[in-house]
């Protein structure tokens, strides 16, 4: 039971990078990437592929993280002057994209067999220990990406990325540059990914095109709007809850003794009811953003 | 050449109507509904249950009744559960409905199995149409999808409620002022946006079989569509469909080994679901509003 | 009267949190005294949902057989069975949880081998034993010592393929399967024994599963002009294109289905007659029974060819906890590894040093006037 509770808490502290991630780009900057996953895979499969070749992880982790700001920064790019709900939709595009391209290229990703036997982090110790080492890692980044991402929040530049988000024909008005903040986000968002999809990796040891489906951004986004977007606390929170939802589901099935033939449609129900339960009954998220006077310091 | 049209026919018409119920939706409701596509196997393993237990009905009655069942469900998700999560912001609403769809998808493998089912209709010989090759069951589905269409842009732009949509869909708080019922519009809209994706779910299950997790595999071709034809769009959402359909069709007959002396060298088919998203991106890059829209491209 | 709202709702939340906390500490006082618990991963939904659902059958037949039999070391033998859900994360939490929560010394799964991979890495280091029974990858063989496979890998079945297809006259072949790790195995395995005896395969055509239609992918079989379609799919995908080419004239063309009773099992007859293809010995004169037993219990044929390999698996455990007269994961890992030739459901199972099926023989079956039958080789 402690080894469970030890890997669904690492689990939770990777995607809560992602989510701290996404909520940098979605919660601050209103961009609606539904892409995310393209940047965590990118970061994952970055990581597979150096590993692969013989870099130790330390090197390998932060050429990830390099890998997955550059994705961001093209599709920044791409999405100059598009309208917000059409770029998240591009971006969805985009990583079904970067997904065919793991799944159809062989030489360089394994295609649909995925890489596998990939030394992971720690090859020195075992069990609990190792599980405690991971764990310490993983809080220690998770810890690092939070602050990164609120002291981004309280600077001139999260002032300017809330003003695009609320209103960005003011913030043109006003002189700022929409194109070059929202390419600088998502660059910094996809270094996030990049480093969540990397320690992914690196703990299971295992990356495959099945990771990439569109399901596991949709994922990402259910972390952040449970923990209440535009709050970093929440994505960390969200991020936390879904992950024991999706690993503690299955106990519920073995309180209630019911046909084995329904595992599969109960656990997915569970997961889905829960979701919209809390959407319905507190539709800010359960960490909500702390409103802030946008015009406090006006440049 | 014959053949390509007639490829090109079948796949719009596998797609078409169930855009079409998209952008219908989307037009009143200002959110992409994820749980719209599993309307499309909701309606077939109605119209299939009701063709089982009344065999005496006749298949039209057994497609009406599934057809009602899919529209009556989208309305009461909307009445139900939309309608407060739009409240919410369009992200909240968009997870809502993807929850939504996974409780959809749970319930309907909980109900009819795991395992593909058939209309007991005839097989038939195919016909040879100048070289092209197509069956009654396809020509059948082609000619419904066209009544379809016909019948339902011919009831928008002939009567009062087809006036009404349009109204609401351009301008909520117009139409109100102008004594329209915008909520019971709403809910029509939305019941009528669900028929038309059960239609295209029960004619995909006539021409071939019904896979009760079809709504999975539609949902990203069926927002290609109505993104490439511009969200919102109703003569767009069939136009997007026949793009990418088009665009699949011709680009995996192009033969790029023209140059080489190796004899024909062909798109490898695993990138065939790419080509619509590369047609979503093309499409946004070169017009950011879709093929056909009313304004998307940011002022 | 809005404060009051927001505590009710606080305290909804918070009860469904408590409900998920609770169960959790409740499942694993669940199990009783009296039985012998082994796991197994499948993916019950999502995308592989029917075959997961036959893998669960196969456990289903076996777990009834196993305790009709007197069960194992003079208890009931239960198969704790966790969905997948055809993801790999919901794999290895399901694998965590029936190795740290459930105890089962052995863990049966799962069917991708995307999956399998990962899920056999993890159990490897926790010193469990795993058995895939439905993963063909040949990357499975170097999971380490405590990882067995009940089913062939792709070379044993791409090399019977090939034979087979080269024994009946053909010399140019075409090759559909789906775009997955098991698609993408056979494809090469087969493609490599064929192209060694002297045939060609003149286009391979991996398709994306899920599609509405799959003309596009069937054109570019016409223009080939192949002597013969070797083909697999699982039973939705394959009823769709057994259907399409049947309606585009293909199936004048010589069919040959790899895992045939798969491929046909819910196509309408009509559409695959007269194809031929390999199949497990299940339709064989020694196999029958197993085919029996599943009609009989579940009222249908097989939706895919895995359910076997889950019963295999399961009444392999059973006989190696007997056979060590104990259910640690090590005293069952060793008698597993020397419990010989093995006569199971899908033929006789013996495993080589890496734990992997030896062997695995197949027959040629042709499908006439509506089921299978052994043609002759």
């Amino acid at each position: 039971m402690l080894e469970f509770c030890l890997h669904v808490l690492i689990m939770s502290a990777i995607f809560g990078i992602a989510a701290v991630s996404l909520n940098l780009q979605a919660g601050t900057g209103g961009l609606l990437n539904f892409g995310q996953i393209a940047l965590f895979g990118i970061g994952a499969y970055a990581v597979a592929i150096l590993t692969r070749a013989g870099l130790p992880w330390p090197a390998a982790l932060p050429a990830g993280m390099a890998a997955a700001a550059l994705g961001g920064f093209a599709i920044g790019r791409l999405g100059r002057d598009l309208a917000a709900e059409y770029w998240a939709l591009a971006t969805l595009a985009v990583a079904e994209l970067v997904r065919l391209v793991a799944l159809n290229e062989d030489w360089l990703t394994g295609g649909p067999q995925g890489i596998g036997g990939i030394v992971g982090l720690f090859p020195g110790l075992d069990g609990v220990a190792r599980a405690l080492a991971t764990l310490a890692l993983a809080a220690l980044l998770l810890l690092g990406t939070a602050l990164m991402a609120r002291r981004l929040g309280q600077t001139q530049f999260g002032r300017v990325l809330r003003l695009m988000r609320e209103n960005p024909d003011l913030a043109t008005a006003l002189g700022h540059d929409i194109v070059a903040c929202k390419v600088k986000v998502l660059a910094i968002g996809g270094a996030m990914a990049g480093l969540a999809g990397g320690l992914y990796t690196l703990y299971l040891a295992f990356i495959g095109p099945d990771q990439l489906l569109p399901f596991e951004t949709f994922l990402i986004w259910t972390m952040v709007v449970l923990g209440g977007l535009g709050n970093v606390a929440g994505a960390v929170v969200g991020a936390m809850l879904v992950t024991t939802l999706y690993a503690g589901i299955p106990f519920l099935k073995d309180a209630v003794a019911l046909p084995s033939d329904l595992t599969g449609s109960l656990r997915v129900f569970a997961i889905g009811s829960i979701v919209l339960a809390v959407l319905m009954l507190k539709p800010q998220g359960l960490v909500p953003e702390r409103l802030r006077r946008l015009h406090a310091q006006r440049p | 050449m014959i053949q390509i049209l007639i490829d090109t026919l079948i796949r719009t018409s596998d797609l078409a109507l169930i855009a079409l119920g998209l952008n219908l939706s989307y037009g009143v409701s200002r959110f992409p509904n994820v749980a719209h596509v599993e309307m499309a196997p909701l309606g077939a393993a109605v119209a299939l249950a009701v063709a089982a237990l009344f065999p005496g009905g006749g298949l039209v009655g057994a497609a009406v009744a599934g057809a009602l069942a899919a529209g009556l469900a989208a309305m009461l998700l909307h009445r139900f559960a939309f309608e407060r999560l739009a409240g919410a912001g369009p992200a909240s609403a968009l997870i809502g409905s993807l929850a939504i769809a996974m409780m959809l998808r749970a319930g309907l493998q909980a109900v009819f199995g795991t395992r593909p089912q058939q209309f007991d209709t005839p097989l038939t010989p195919p016909h040879d149409l100048w070289g092209a090759i197509l069956s009654d069951l396809q020509i059948a589905a082609i000619a419904i999808t066209a009544v379809c269409l016909i019948g339902f842009f011919a009831m928008l732009r002939l009567t009062p409620l087809g006036r009404s949509i349009r109204a609401i869909a351009a301008n909520p708080a117009l139409a109100t002022a102008s004594g329209i019922d915008a909520r019971r519009v709403t809910l029509v809209t939305v019941f009528l946006g669900g028929t038309l994706a059960g239609i295209g779910g029960i004619l995909l299950a006539l021409v071939t079989q019904l896979d009760i997790g079809m709504g999975q595999m539609l949902l990203l071709p069926v927002f290609a569509a109505a993104i490439v034809g511009g969200l919102g769009s109703l003569p767009g959402a069939v136009i997007g469909a026949f793009a990418i359909a088009l665009a699949e069709t011709l680009v995996m007959r192009i033969d790029f080994g023209l140059l080489a002396a190796d004899g024909p060298r062909y798109l490898p088919l695993g990138y065939l679901t790419g080509i619509g998203f590369a047609l979503i991106v093309v499409t946004l890059v070169y017009r950011p509003e879709g093929l056909l829209s009313r304004g998307g491209r940011r002022a | 009267m809005a404060r009051m709202n927001g505590m009710t709702r606080r305290s909804a939340g918070g009860a469904l949190l408590g409900a998920v906390a609770l169960a959790m500490l409740g499942g694993g006082a669940a199990l009783a005294q009296d039985t012998v618990t082994l796991g197994a991963v499948l993916p019950l939904s999502g995308a592989s949902a029917t075959i997961g659902e036959d893998q669960r059958r196969g456990i289903e037949l076996a777990v009834e057989k196993v305790n009709a039999d007197g069960g194992v070391l003079g208890r009931k033998l239960a198969v704790a069975v966790e969905d997948s859900g055809g993801r790999a994360q919901s794999a290895i939490d399901a694998a965590r949880k029936l190795v740290s929560v459930s105890k089962t010394p052995v863990v049966i799964g799962e069917y991708s081998s995307g999956n399998t991979i990962p899920v056999g890495q993890y159990l490897q280091r926790e010193g469990i034993v795993h058995i895939n029974p439905g993963s063909s990858s040949p990357v499975i063989k170097t999971i380490g010592d405590r990882s067995f496979s009940t089913i062939g890998l792709d070379d044993v079945a791409g090399k019977f393929t090939a034979q087979a297809v080269y024994g009946m006259g053909h010399r140019k072949a075409v090759f559909l399967a789906p775009n997955n790790a098991y698609g993408q195995g056979v494809y090469s395995e087969t493609k490599a024994a064929f192209e060694a005896l002297g045939g060609q395969v003149v286009a391979n055509l991996l398709y994306t599963e899920g599609q509405s239609n799959y003309r596009r992918e069937l054109q570019r079989i016409a223009a080939a002009k192949p002597d013969v379609i070797i083909y697999s799919g699982y039973g939705q995908e394959a009823a769709t294109i057994n259907r399409e080419a049947f309606e585009l004239g293909l199936s004048k063309t010589p069919w040959f289905g790899i895992y045939l009773s798969m491929c046909t099992a819910d196509s309408r007859p009509e559409t695959v007659e007269g194809q031929m293809g390999m199949e497990v010995n299940y339709v064989g004169p020694d196999g029958a029974w197993y085919r029996d037993a599943y009609k009989k219990k579940f009222g249908k044929e097989f939706a895919t060819t895995f359910s076997g390999y889950t019963y295999d698996a399961v009444m392999m455990a059973a006989a190696a906890i007997n056979k060590a007269g104990s259910a640690e994961p090590a005293k069952i890992r060793e008698a597993l590894a020397a419990l010989g030739d093995y006569a199971g459901a899908t033929g006789p199972i013996a495993f080589d040093a890496q734990g992997q099926r030896k062997t695995q023989p197949y027959i040629v079956v042709s499908y006439k006037g509506g089921e299978l039958k052994t043609a002759a080789k």
